[in-house]
């Protein structure tokens, strides 16, 4: 039996969520008006939401300023290689605490929870003294190496959801003989699919976004990621307000493509998550 | 014979190398990509007259940029040569040993040295040491609208004024709204001052200055002349000539633009964006009111360059800095007329800059502040800065509200001494 909503309901329900809606998209129109204006325009009272005069030269002239695309190639490979890395290590971590059994098993789990509670500006100074002492200073190692280990959030998001999983599975998959490496790749990760898109579109998205690790551990310009390359628009006396709302834009792009591109799969990996209830 | 030759040859061949290797000096800016392109740009004829030396920019943000600096002082790493510092930490790191010591340098040029406008080398040591080279100042005023002041009767000001004048300017230049006109009014003067500001002020009208140094703190002092004038302030804010403290003020300079608001404070490098973008804007810009002849004092705000600690190629890296300070600036702030430069040589073509545009007053007005002796601090540097900040920063609001009397400075001024001497 479907609910019929009545239609002073229905007006109230669209109006929500056209305002909501709005709330969510008009900065994104904001940056990509201003991204095509003058810069004495940008601020002009009452706003301009269409601009008089179109200056699409913005786009060109403020991806050349900060080499865009060098440092789009940057933030890709770092980006692709953290999230390969982050993905293996968190499921491998994750099946271990939610399947195997072993001795300080719980203790492990507790030290991985309670990691999450610490600010990342804690851990800043003894890690950025670990890294220069391996030599890594100035180079890529401070923002994939961590990677190798998985993130604590991605491990427990694994692990609660493995543990919805009835072991009657691994249990058939032992019974004929396969190895937990098998279990885990042919039983197990065609059932976390949906968990493993979530965590490909957290850690893409944090990646991309990273700008505190870059900036503190990379000084040669030719190895800046984008969030690095774009913030030089934030000069001390003057801001470019258009070429930084310009590269911005292009900055969003890959994310918005990806977004649209895996819509279906993301949405379907955020309401298992939800519908599976974490414990 | 022929293994001699050509062992010869080869010594000949590595001290041939050794003579002319090329040294690679980089230099780290926070300025943006265009500012930094006409920095580089500068270089070209320095690179033609010294060809052992070759100059790279590295841009880095401006938004982080300390933690980076101190991340990289605490590596020990030379991966930069040269970078932009704020005095502040300057003289922080300095302290730590982390820069590299110029002192030598300024102690045996005593041309070098003379060059600098009044008290920015003095203030730029810790512990008597100098720990890099002053570039840019930066001063403080109104920027006024020519046609509003004309319109309300005000006499266009000069860096004379008083802080009496500018109230007096501000109460005409005010309209008082009225909801039921739907005219929503205007102050008269917009920017809120802080206890730094009082300070210039108050020196400048008489008073003991705020701190008794900029670099090196023992005392601080908000004596009766200092609370006398914030008592005023406190007053034009309460009948309206001044926005109130909790006032949204991150449109004043567009409104200013557009030509509603009277008169703003900020700092010399408004003019830039004035020049680009309110081309038919007649605008002035005047000191903040700091007193007159031997009295008249300035704020303090210098940022320049240093070194990492132990910096590889000295000889070098020095041609280098002495180039940036003078030459660079003088022809960056031609294109980008943002801040005086802190080595009078290099102010030159931004003065020409200011007044080919009309702005003759505001060179002046510039030229006026940087050249005042007398300086004051525009922060606490030191490492209690925010403490004593954080004790200021509690009734400064209640005071300009009116909800405090000014008499709650003298407690404020206890407390900041106590942390001083429990700090120091």
């Amino acid at each position: 039996m479907t609910k019929k909503h009545s239609g002073f309901g229905s007006w109230i329900r669209y109006g929500v969520l056209i305002f909501t809606a709005a709330w969510m998209v008009l900065p994104l129109l904001w940056t990509l008006t201003a991204s095509l204006k003058s810069t004495d325009s940008i601020f002009s009272i009452p706003p301009e939401w269409v601009p008089k005069e179109f200056h699409f030269e913005n786009y060109p002239e403020a991806l050349r300023q900060i080499n865009f695309l060098r440092s789009f190639i940057n933030t890709a490979i770092i980006t692709m290689t953290t999230t390969f890395f982050q993905v293996v290590s968190s499921i491998l971590v994750g099946y271990g605490l939610a399947r195997l059994d072993f001795p300080g098993k719980r203790i492990w789990f507790y030290l991985f929870i309670g990691s999450m509670m610490l600010p990342g500006m804690i851990s800043l100074l003894p890690m950025f003294s670990v890294y220069r002492s391996l030599g890594w200073y100035n180079t890529w190692m401070p923002m994939i190496f961590p990677s190798l280990f998985g993130s604590p959030f991605y491990i427990f998001m694994l692990r609660q959801f493995i543990m919805q999983i009835p072991r009657t599975y691994d249990e058939a998959g032992l019974m004929d003989g396969a190895s937990h490496l098998f279990i885990l790749r042919k039983i197990l990760l065609p059932m976390v699919k949906p968990v493993i898109i979530v965590i490909i579109i957290m850690q893409v998205q944090s990646q991309w976004n990273d700008y505190l690790t870059p900036l503190i551990y990379i000084i040669d310009e030719k190895k800046y990621t984008l969030s690095i390359a774009i913030a030089q628009y934030m000069s001390a006396y003057n801001v470019s307000w258009n070429y930084f709302m310009a590269s911005s834009v292009a900055y969003l792009l890959p994310m918005l493509v990806m977004f649209f591109a895996g819509q279906k799969y993301f949405m379907e990996g955020f309401g298992s998550i939800s519908g599976s209830g974490i414990k | 014979m022929k293994k001699g030759l050509s062992i010869l040859l080869g010594l000949c061949l590595l001290a041939s190398q050794a003579l002319f290797a090329e040294v690679t000096v980089k230099i780290m800016a926070w300025e943006g990509p265009e500012m930094c392109q006409a920095i580089i740009d500068s270089f070209a004829g320095f690179e033609a007259a010294n060809p052992g030396i070759k100059v790279e920019l590295i841009k880095t943000p401006n938004i982080g940029y300390d933690p980076k600096i101190r991340q990289l002082l605490a590596s020990g790493d030379h991966s930069v040569d040269l970078f932009m510092i704020g005095n502040d930490t300057e003289i922080t790191y300095g302290s730590l040993g982390q820069l590299e010591d110029w002192t030598d340098v300024f102690e045996n040029d005593s041309s070098f040295v003379g060059s600098f406008y009044p008290g920015v080398l003095e203030n730029w040591t810790a512990d008597g040491r100098i720990y890099g080279f002053p570039g840019l100042l930066n001063t403080y005023g109104y920027f006024y609208n020519k046609k509003l002041f004309k319109e309300a009767g005000v006499a266009f000001p000069d860096n004379s004024w008083t802080f009496d004048d500018l109230i007096a300017a501000a109460e005409k230049l005010k309209i008082k709204g009225s909801w039921w006109s739907g005219n929503k009014g205007r102050f008269g003067a917009y920017g809120t001052l802080n206890a730094f500001n009082f300070g210039v002020m108050s020196v400048g009208t008489g008073g003991a200055p705020i701190a008794d140094g900029i670099n090196k703190i023992s005392k601080v002092n908000f004596d009766k002349n200092f609370q006398d004038l914030v008592a005023k302030y406190a007053k034009a804010i309460k009948d309206g000539a001044f926005n109130p403290p909790s006032a949204d003020l991150s449109q004043v300079q567009t409104l200013f633009k557009q030509g509603t608001v009277p008169m703003f404070m900020g700092g010399q490098w408004c003019a830039d964006d004035l020049l680009r973008n309110a081309k038919d804007l007649d605008w002035g810009f005047v000191a903040l009111p700091s007193g007159a002849g031997d009295r008249a004092t300035t704020m303090y705000d210098c940022v320049g360059w240093a070194s990492p600690a132990n910096v590889p190629n000295r000889a070098e890296v020095l041609k280098v800095a002495k180039y940036l300070i003078d030459q660079t600036y003088n022809k960056v702030l031609q294109a980008f007329p943002v801040a005086p430069g802190a080595f009078t040589n290099a102010t030159s073509l931004y003065f020409t800059k200011l007044r080919s545009n009309g702005h003759g007053e505001t060179a002046d007005a510039v030229n006026f502040m940087a050249s005042r002796s007398n300086k004051q601090p525009i922060r606490f540097m030191q490492a209690w800065g925010a403490k004593a900040n954080r004790e200021i920063d509690a009734v400064w609001t209640d005071i300009l509200n009116s909800k405090k009397n000014v008499s709650e400075l003298a407690k404020v001024e206890k407390k900041i001494n106590d942390i001083i001497a429990t700090e120091n």
